[in-house]
């Protein structure tokens, strides 16, 4: 391997040797396109109900069927995607801006600092997440907004030990010293050293945790606590197709399978950003 | 590269086997649970010959029904809930009751009371020789204390209304008062009932549930507790056994039941919050009776058709609205959510045709019901002008507060509210939620079907809408001409006169105010595996007097 090239560059050639990572990519990609441009994708209104069309198996007209208001399946199914995106990138945008922010200050800092961010970072791993999210829901009520702020501000403790554990390693660095001597202060350092250092990390936790708050946003929907009605997302469609299972089974079927592959490639993807990121898998 | 490609894979297979294993929790029981219920039948009985010394343990016969939980306790002068009902009618008794052809028939007494001609005054003979499950015997003062306990404040019972025409009620209501002036005691089992003014129904409503007849002992030493756990003990043909008042309450047969011996050995009322589950559970075998909601009949229909049984509760499903609420108090915005709703649809869909549309609020098979008005127009044009005319042209939010069994029925209805501009934001709580927020006032529109004891216009209007008894609902609703003629029509003797008192009332109610928004007259299913026999429900409130087993 060429040592002249840029770290990233090495990654990137690495990453393109992993041909099922690519497709994952090229299939995030595409469920993006779709979520953004979700009325090219479909002529139906996902919320509007014709109960003279309900409950039909897949068909020309409606390729997914219908659910039990006449809503057109596929319709929700795309429009559930702008949800469960949306929940697990911006919620990880929260876990990981409150979890950086956290564990660098724990790192760097140290001391007391480090004892009580450490503290909480043991308490936030220790609960059962699907159980304080729920209460969460339960205090703040449905909703969107809520639910990023819940998913987010519950899931940000992994990301925080990683940062330390990482920033632990990189303050006793001689530049981060010699940086010091120079007489910069401690923001200057923590965004220009030591965030780039993190990058890949947190790419990494960005990458997995957002196919864990897709899920968990699926779970809560299930439960009731996610979305407003009639708001279509998958884990709602999910829950309310359980009554009809018996007879029409397509209909849990097609949010099932788009949360399997949304989140399996999500999985497939951090793996691969893992394999290519890691320094040591450069020998 | 390949370690991704196996990693995926045993992603895959796991999710599969996950999913298989899942699905064989679902079939297994089938055959599982059947055999292990039987065993514990058989445990059940064994305890039960160790205990009272019964014959055969083979034949012990225990019949497993599955309904929602109320959350409102099992004391009758406490809850309104027809799931209550079911468990409390088993153990207390009213001194006359409904049998399942909604005919009234003597229990406790040994004859219908002899009413004096300018119809105050009911005089009534106890039969003798009735005790409670404690081993007291039944006496005029345990009726006594009873109706006493109903009107006392301390008590809050719900449903005093029914009662308080008799004389002095309105003190004992107050506070003023301890003893209740028109009930006179002659002896042990004679006593004499006298009421402010004649009130036709009353001879019925003593025969509901909520006229259930306590020991006065027993129901002092409990206080706050009578109706939750084992705290209630009557005169009926089963004693609770075990009851946490959460998940499960256990019935066993009364020995010494005064009205002879009844076939069933234990009944287990088992709770289930979501209907799917109580379903799930009855095709697995675990339960044997339980209802079967009209959103789930196109599921079942078919492949149940000989175990699903039909039968029209006199009942009237509406919408309930809090007219105190801003927008809700304007008849504008009443009237359109009923103008925005395709009733006819509605029931025919959603229902799978398990109910008819409504006329007005009244049930149809109860005096007084109009259908001269058709089913309420179905016209979201129309809906749209008055909303405008109120200002609401870019539309409006309404919350509701709905239970979880009427979430798919409100789904549909969000959904035709939507096309008019009004969003509905559903919130789906549990019973006992909703159960609360409703009594303190705070739900702004919600669903319910309003059920009569009997067919009488009285129980279906009067105790939901009088001014008095709306505040108590969440309805609050205050009109004097509709009350008059609810007054009215209370003390009139005339049964043409009183059936047209109330027609005129309905009108008011819910064709002229729009307080109501009725929707359609249900009919309700039950589903019950094959052995069990002689199963019928008259109206609504399940009663297991004559059920049996035969396996």
């Amino acid at each position: 391997m060429n040592k002249n090239e840029g770290y990233y560059v090495q990654s990137l050639k690495i990453l393109k040797r992993n041909k099922l990572a690519l497709v994952c990519i090229f299939i995030i990609f595409f469920l993006i396109i779709i979520s953004i441009f979700a009325p090219v994708f479909t002529s139906y209104d996902p919320d509007k109900q014709n109960l003279s069309e309900r409950l039909l198996s897949p068909g020309s007209e409606h390729i997914f069927g219908t659910d039990e208001f006449g809503r057109d399946i596929f319709t929700r199914c795309v429009y559930g995607c702008r949800i469960s995106l949306s929940v697990g990138i911006i919620s990880q945008m929260i876990a990981t801006i409150i979890g950086y922010a956290l564990g660098v200050s724990a790192g760097y800092f140290g001391k007391k600092t480090d004892g009580i961010i450490s503290f909480f970072i043991q308490v936030f791993s220790s609960v059962p997440f699907l159980l304080f999210a729920m209460a969460l829901m339960f205090v703040l009520g449905h909703g969107i907004i809520n639910l990023y702020i819940s998913l987010g501000v519950l899931s940000w403790a992994g990301t925080a030990k990683l940062i330390r554990a990482k920033v632990l390693q990189l303050k006793n660095q001689e530049y981060i010293f010699s940086s010091r001597l120079d007489g910069a202060s401690d923001l200057h350092i923590i965004l220009k050293h030591l965030l780039p250092n993190c990058i890949p990390t947190l790419i990494i936790t960005i990458t997995l945790g957002i196919p864990s708050a897709i899920l968990s946003e699926a779970s809560l929907s299930f439960l009731g606590l996610g979305v407003q009605s009639p708001t279509a997302s998958w884990g709602s469609m999910i829950a309310s197709s359980q009554t009809y299972i018996r007879t029409n089974t397509y209909y849990s079927l097609f949010p099932g399978i788009c949360i399997i592959i949304t989140v399996m490639a999500f999985h497939i993807i951090g793996d691969g950003l893992r394999d290519a990121l890691d320094p040591k898998m450069r020998l | 590269m390949k370690k991704n490609i196996r990693k995926s894979l045993a992603l895959v297979l796991t999710t599969a086997i996950a999913g298989a294993s899942i699905a064989g929790c679902g079939t297994r029981p089938e055959s599982a649970g059947q055999d292990s219920s039987a065993q514990n039948s058989a445990d059940s009985s064994a305890a039960q010959t160790s205990q009272t010394g019964a014959t055969e343990s083979s034949d012990y016969k225990v019949l497993r029904f599955g309904q929602a939980l109320s959350g409102d306790g099992l004391d009758m002068q406490k809850s309104t809930s027809s799931t209550s009902a079911s468990i409390a009618d088993e153990v207390t008794e009213s001194l006359l009751r409904f049998n399942d052809d909604n005919e009234e028939e003597v229990v406790l007494l040994t004859d219908f009371p002899e009413i004096s001609e300018d119809g105050t005054v009911y005089s009534f003979e106890l039969k003798e020789g009735v005790y409670f499950t404690d081993g007291t015997e039944l006496t005029s003062e345990d009726v006594q204390f009873t109706f006493e306990r109903m009107f006392k404040p301390e008590t809050e019972a719900k449903s005093y209304s029914y009662f308080s025409m008799i004389k002095g009620a309105d003190k004992v209501l107050s506070g003023e008062a301890d003893t209740l002036e028109g009930f006179e005691v002659v002896d042990d089992y004679h006593f004499t009932i006298t009421l402010d003014y004649a009130y036709a129904p009353f001879i019925e409503n003593i025969g509901t549930s909520y006229a259930d007849i306590f020991p006065k002992e027993a129901t002092q030493a409990a206080g706050d507790n009578w109706g939750v756990g084992t705290n209630l003990i009557g005169t009926g043909p089963y004693v609770i056994q075990s009851n946490d008042d959460v998940s499960q309450v256990v019935l066993v047969k009364n020995e010494n039941y005064h009205g002879g011996e009844v076939n069933l050995d234990e009944i287990d009322i088992i709770y289930y919050d979501d209907v799917t589950t109580k379903l799930l559970a009855y095709e697995n075998g675990e339960i044997d009776l339980a209802d079967l909601p009209a959103d789930l009949l196109g599921q079942y229909q078919e492949s149940y058709a000989d175990q699903i049984h039909a039968y029209h509760p006199l009942g009237t499903n509406f919408i309930s609205l809090n007219l105190q609420d801003e927008v809700l108090s304007d008849v504008n915005v009443r009237k359109a959510i009923s103008l925005a709703i395709n009733r006819e649809e509605l029931v025919e869909t959603i229902l799978n045709g398990a109910g008819i549309p409504a006329t007005s609020y009244l049930n149809n098979q109860i005096p007084g019901h109009s259908d001269s008005n058709g089913v309420y127009e179905y016209d979201p044009e129309a809906a749209k002008a008055l909303l405008a005319e109120s200002g609401y042209e870019d539309g409006l939010v309404i919350d509701a507060e709905i239970r979880a069994a009427d979430q798919t029925l409100y789904g549909a209805i969000q959904g035709y509210l939507a096309e008019v501009g009004i969003t509905l934001n559903l919130n789906v709580v549990d019973n006992a939620t909703w159960s609360s927020d409703r009594a303190a006032g705070s739900i702004d529109l919600t669903g319910i079907t309003w059920n009569a004891l009997y067919a009488d216009a009285d129980f279906q209007v009067y105790t939901y809408f009088y001014s008095d008894n709306s505040d108590g609902k969440s309805v609050f609703y205050h009109n004097d001409e509709f009350d008059k003629l609810l007054d009215d029509a209370r003390s009139e003797t005339d049964e043409a006169k009183r059936a047209e008192l109330y027609e005129q009332a309905d009108t008011i109610l819910s064709l002229e105010d729009y307080a109501a928004i009725p929707l359609f007259y249900p009919q309700s299913q039950f589903i019950a595996k094959d052995y069990v026999k002689g199963f019928t429900v008259g109206n609504l409130i399940y009663h297991f007097w004559y059920v049996d087993i035969e396996k």
